[in-house]
């Protein structure tokens, strides 16, 4: 374990971080692959790693969202209830169910759904919307203040039940899959709960950490992670947590939702050579 | 109007609370985390240990936050949402536990 290998996996991670909070997603998108293909760690190691550069993404790119109110906690907490006993539900059923099938369902649904992100590319803020009744008990509604349009930005959130039980599903999928936690999140919020884009990354990236920290500490018994490999991923996510936080804010939504459009094809590929591997 | 304003003072307090949590949660990770990698490099045999005890400080704080939120929201007397996060901690546990299993 060289300096030299330390230095580009601590680079390497800033530039997952930064991604990373600037989407509400992990990261594990460029840190898995990175660390297979180009520095030939297991990908047992690589996963681990990954799974704890979510926790520094999320806890790090928190602290600022958290204070610019980007994060809705009421609605994260409402739909951390999905995930976390998805995830629950999803290690139980590993070894059930057929990973060939699942990789390929979601596959399509990543493919459709940045069709659907293409669609809405120029909205930059969701109109008109009315809570339902379960979001108005809840008080799930949220205000941020925007900096690029310069205003506060009012908003109610809807299909709270349909949220939950997307999370749920994308919970155990992504226990299951081991990929795009932070995606199905985002996704199940802009289009589907039709909170603001902003709102929606931050929300996810505030949530990912939660149930990551669950599967850490099943890396942590099995021996895992490899304080040499986590350590600099973790340091350097984190770090990058803090510029793609100030990069963010600094973004409109429409531009955010362009970022995305790529990112899913990726991720609909990458799911589907994983599918054909099987 | 003023129950509204209620609210809002609350989601306020929640946030500031939960990213003073995280700040220092990941500070101290990273301060560790960074003196383990410099020992490590330096080829000091206790470095390991103190990056992994940055990682685990990482590991815990994201669901210290969920316990933390649970007080805050008990405080509040918005018991359903302190709810929610005991059954977040818990499914938790179980999913943790099935997987060590494994």
């Amino acid at each position: 374990m060289g300096t030299q290998t330390t230095l580009l996996i601590l680079l390497l991670s800033v530039a997952a971080g930064v991604m990373g909070s600037m989407m509400g997603l992990g990261g594990g998108i460029i840190i898995v692959p990175a660390l297979t293909l180009l520095f030939g760690y297991d990908f047992r190691t690589a996963v681990a790693a990954s799974t704890v550069s979510i926790i520094a993404t999320s806890t790090g790119a928190a602290v600022a969202y958290l204070r610019d109110r980007l994060t809705n906690t009421r609605v994260a907490m409402w739909l951390e209830m999905g995930t976390a006993t998805g995830a629950m539900t999803g290690a139980l059923l590993a070894g059930f169910l057929d990973a060939k099938f699942l990789f390929f369902l979601f596959s399509a649904l990543m493919l459709y759904s940045s069709y659907s992100m293409y669609k809405v590319r120029k909205s930059e803020l969701p109109e008109g919307i009315e809570p339902d009744a379960l979001s108005a008990k809840l008080q799930l509604a949220g205000e941020y203040h925007d900096q690029v349009l310069g205003r506060t930005i009012r908003y109610n959130v809807t299909q709270t039940k349909l949220g939950l039980l997307l999370m749920y599903f994308s919970g155990a999928a992504a226990g299951l899959l081991g990929i795009g936690a932070g995606i199905f999140k985002v996704l199940a919020m802009d289009q589907v709960m039709r909170i603001p884009i902003k709102a929606s990354t931050a929300t996810s990236n505030f949530m990912i950490g939660v149930t990551a920290a669950a599967s850490s500490v099943v890396y942590f018994v099995r021996g895992d992670v490899v304080p040499s490999v986590a350590g600099p991923v973790a340091l350097g996510v984190l770090g990058g947590a803090l510029i793609g936080t100030r990069i963010m804010v600094r973004l409109k939504g429409t531009t955010l939702r362009k970022m995305f459009i790529p990112l899913l094809l990726a991720v609909a590929v990458q799911m589907f050579w994983k599918g054909l591997g099987q | 109007m003023e129950m509204m304003e209620g609210k809002q003072s609350q989601v306020e307090s929640i946030e500031i609370v939960l990213a003073r949590l995280l700040r220092i949660g990941s500070m101290i990770a990273a301060a560790l985390m960074a003196l383990g990698i410099i020992l490590l490099l330096a080829g000091v045999g206790i470095g390991a240990t103190v990056v992994t005890a940055g990682l685990v400080v990482l590991v815990a704080t994201p669901v210290l936050r969920v316990v933390v939120a649970g007080f805050v929201f008990l405080r509040e007397r918005d018991y359903l949402f302190a709810l929610f996060c005991v059954v977040v901690v818990a499914a938790l546990g179980v999913g943790m536990l099935i997987g060590n299993l494994e």
